[in-house]
């Protein structure tokens, strides 16, 4: 109670000298507080990263939701205070807490990280410090909180697993339920930390790290994973089957300040099966499962109505897949009549169809279109398996062009593997042929973006052996690109080279980048993505002083056999599936999307096939 | 309390009920740690807190329409406020009895409508009859008693012949306000208490103790009650 009072006299104090005070005031919209001496489970979700960008995940709503539905336990949120805060909070001694209650974070049981992206681990440790939790799992005690992680990060969490006490792969709507009764009767019970840490790992879908133990080759290779008796192998990600049994979440938080997205979310389906080889998101939440026209327009109305927000994003992997999203858009259209509420596809693919779908919101042209063709040239495309389905960007973007629209966002990727400079240098080409009418002349007004990233692979996709580009060969490749688009009608963005390289390092790291991480994260000052606090010269250092090569986790492809550092963990995509995957890459064949074509028997489907 | 004359003598009461356009006169404190909310930040809850309310916004044409609201002069970031004013274009009438507690449901006890009225069709528009701030300043040490200082409003047309002159800042006056009482470096407790027509009605809310600032220095009288 006094620490909370504390709390909020602090921010009373300080708010005015921070930026953007929004981000530490809690009190929003559908925010919800309870009392912490009515329940017996207090949890906190955390989002290492700043409020405008983790208010605007929904994962971390869909579960706040659920747990606050319940009688016996409660949820509070806490983002990555911003720099110019946490100099205040240390000034004043002042340990990380909670927007809810303003109650310090290591005071709750239960603190669930979300790892959405490999730029944020340095921050997700640095928040642990910030609330004075021990930095790694087996320097906590009794009283600590249990320090849970989730999101696609927890499918190769080895860099920073010793920092975890458990994390969930997968879909958290089922399991989140099934670990607080667990939890709850382990309370009641009695039981010890390590003891409740075996009874969790028997949750389908839960990794316990201290369960597990890496043994390196002489060449840094792993040799094998060693688990204790009864540990699960492997660590099966989760799927929900139904996902119209969890209409969540139908309250979002309204925030008050500029979010990253200020929208309410409606999910149309999980999973995508389109294939392309690169794309974690596309392995490990396979299959499809989608929701129903009624569940989705009956929450679409709801959220709306329960935040006043005024844009509705029908959000997915490639939501223009959705089975009768046309019929679903003229429903939700009559439905949303008179309430002023524009529809979003934010993910479209590159076809005429996607673009009469964008037609018809009708809003858009002034927010303009954006695809990801992701390659440039067919035949990167073809060994991405990238070209199913789509048609020529020139000929969509000319239509589009003829039906009014002026800005194009185009997403790009270099770096695949075996890529040429020929292959580079047609991505300018295509940029270019959109630029430009029938006759090849200009289109005059036309605005396209370019957003340039370099290839990360990552675990459990087809990728996963191939090499990454080194970090003199990005930029150079980048330069072609900046030296041919040169354009008034082209805005070109680019990825910092280290920043992708130090993605790669912990995407596919493993457990001894542990100490790496500390150091960083020490010396460092977080916020890894934002290339304004970004330093990559504080993780050569420390890679240096742990005698770890990174071009060994970044550079090197993979063996057929080798033992990968999250070999005990399965996004439920069968390895030598991937494998083969990998090997069709190399000879540019396709593979069938299932969702229309034939099953690949890629192993996601719990009965092999649907 | 504020500005409740105004509406009260701008014009005949509407005849009840009806389709026809309407203008809704929302009176909001914020206060607590929302006092920290920028004004754009407090015009987005606010806006939202009306759709989450389903009243019958009007909305402006054009390429991105949007709800025609009008917000009573920015407060600085941190200052809390018993009384911001909100005026609302509606597209028709809506009934006052729970209006308030309709567009209150959900917003935070910090950030509350505490009054709605119907203004008149005729009646001005807000930046023409909104000619004075009127704060309560706590000195550093707190507990002490509390000074009320007056602030002319830049846009408003007043009598007087003021229009035209140079409008202090409150952060200037404040400066001026710390000097006069001899406070230290240490933090005011500041409270835009309302949103006044003309000095004389604010009188009549803050009878003693009342300072008026003007000017571009923003120098301080008293005024006499
Ligand atoms: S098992 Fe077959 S149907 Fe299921 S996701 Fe894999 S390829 Fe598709």
């Amino acid at each position: 109670m006094d620490e909370c009072r504390s709390i909020t006299g602090f921010l009373l104090r300080e708010a005015g000298a921070v930026e953007k005070p929004a981000r530490y005031l809690g009190e929003e919209v559908n925010s919800c507080r309870k009392d912490h001496s009515a329940v017996r489970l207090r949890c906190v979700f955390a989002y290492p990263d700043v409020y405008e960008v983790g208010i605007s995940n929904t994962g971390i709503q869909v579960l706040y939701e659920l747990v606050n539905r319940r009688s016996d336990a409660l949820a509070e949120r806490v983002y990555m205070p911003w720099t110019d805060m946490q100099e205040r909070m240390a000034a004043a001694g002042i340990p990380l807490f909670t927007l809810e209650s303003r109650k310090p974070v290591r005071d709750f049981h239960l603190l669930g990280i979300t790892l959405q992206h490999e730029l944020t681990y340095s921050n997700a440790i640095r928040m642990l410090r910030l609330a004075g939790i021990p930095v790694r799992g087996e320097e906590r005690g009794e009283d600590d909180p249990l320090v849970a992680g989730g999101g696609p990060g927890a499918f190769n969490p080895e860099p920073l697993a010793e920092a975890f006490d458990f994390l969930l792969l997968g879909d958290g709507e089922e399991a989140v339920g099934e670990i607080l009764d667990l939890l709850l009767e382990l309370r009641e019970r009695g039981a010890s930390r390590e003891e409740s840490l075996r009874a969790l790992a028997g949750i389908p879908g839960v990794y316990v790290p201290s369960l597990y133990r890496p043994v390196y080759l002489e060449s840094g290779e792993v040799a094998s994973i060693e688990r204790s008796r009864g540990a699960p192998w492997p660590v099966i990600r989760r799927v929900v089957e139904d996902l119209d049994r969890f209409p969540l979440p139908s309250r979002p938080v309204v925030p008050y300040l500029e979010a990253v997205h200020d929208r309410c979310n409606v999910e149309l389906f999980r999973g995508c099966t389109r294939g392309c080889r690169f794309c974690q998101a596309g392995m490990v939440q396979r299959p499809v499962r989608e929701r129903s026209q009624g569940c989705l327009l009956r929450w679409g109305v709801e959220a709306l109505e329960a935040t006043g927000h005024d844009e509705l994003s029908l959000a997915s992997l490639s939501s223009t897949d959705y089975r009768g999203i046309g019929e679903l858009l003229e429903r939700m259209r009559a439905e949303l009549g008179g309430r002023r509420v524009r529809i979003s596809l934010p993910s479209m693919r590159t076809d005429r169809f996607s673009l009469e779908l964008a037609e018809k919101l009708g809003e858009g042209r002034r927010s303009g279109l954006t695809f990801a063709p992701e390659a440039g040239s067919p035949r990167i495309r073809r060994s991405a398996n990238k070209d199913l389905g789509e048609e020529d960007l020139k000929s969509v973007l000319r239509a589009a062009y003829e039906a009014g629209w002026r800005r194009v966002k185009l997403y790009y990727m270099i770096g695949f593997p075996g890529e040429t400079d020929e292959d580079v240098g047609s991505i300018a080409r295509s940029v270019f042929s959109a630029l430009r009418g029938e006759r090849g002349e200009k289109l005059a007004g036309m605005r396209v973006t370019v957003s340039l990233s370099t290839l990360v692979p990552k675990p459990h996709t087809p990728l996963q052996w191939a090499p990454q580009l080194g970090m003199e060969e990005t930029r150079r490749r980048q330069q072609l690109l900046k030296d041919v688009l040169r354009s008034r009608q082209v805005e070109l963005r680019w990825h910092q080279a280290e920043m992708s390289y130090l993605e790669g390092l912990l995407s596919r790291g493993d457990r001894r980048l542990f100490p790496v991480l500390l150091k960083a994260a020490e010396r460092g000052r977080g916020f890894e993505n934002w290339s304004e606090l970004f330093d990559w010269e504080v993780w050569e250092k420390a890679l240096r002083e742990e005698g770890l090569d990174p071009s060994f986790y970044v550079e090197r492809e993979r063996g057929r056999d080798e033992v990968f550092p999250w070999e005990h963990l399965s996004g439920g995509v069968r390895r030598d599936f991937l494998w083969s995957e990998y090997q069709k890459y190399w000879r540019g064949e396709p593979t069938p999307d299932c969702r229309w074509g034939d099953c690949s028997r890629c192993g996601a489907c719990p009965r092999g096939e649907v | 309390m504020r500005g409740r004359r105004h509406a009260a003598s701008g014009g005949p009461p509407s005849a009840g009920g009806g389709r026809r356009e309407c203008r809704l006169l929302l009176v909001f404190r914020k206060t607590g740690l929302l006092a920290y909310l920028s004004h754009l930040e407090t015009m987005r809850a606010m806006e939202r807190a009306l759709r989450r309310a389903g009243l019958p916004l009007s909305y402006s044409e054009g390429f991105s329409p949007h709800p025609r609201l009008t917000f009573s002069p920015a407060l600085p970031v941190g200052v809390a406020s018993e009384g911001e004013y909100l005026e609302v274009r509606l597209r028709e009438e809506v009934a006052l009895q729970g209006l308030c507690e309709r567009i209150n449901r959900g917003l935070p006890r910090d950030l509350r409508v505490v009054r709605a009225e119907l203004l008149p069709p005729h009646f001005p528009k807000m930046s023409r009859w909104i000619g004075y701030a009127l704060y309560r300043v706590e000195g550093p040490d707190g507990g002490g008693s509390s000074v009320f200082l007056a602030l002319p409003l830049a846009g408003a047309s007043r009598g007087g012949g003021r229009e035209g002159a140079a409008m202090p800042r409150l952060r200037d006056a404040l400066e001026s306000l710390r000097k006069r009482e001899g406070w230290g470096e240490g933090e005011l407790r500041v409270v835009r208490a309302g949103l006044y027509a003309s000095l004389d009605e604010v009188k009549e809310d803050a009878p003693s103790g009342l300072l008026e600032a003007f000017g571009r220095e923003a120098e301080l009288r008293e005024v006499s009650g």
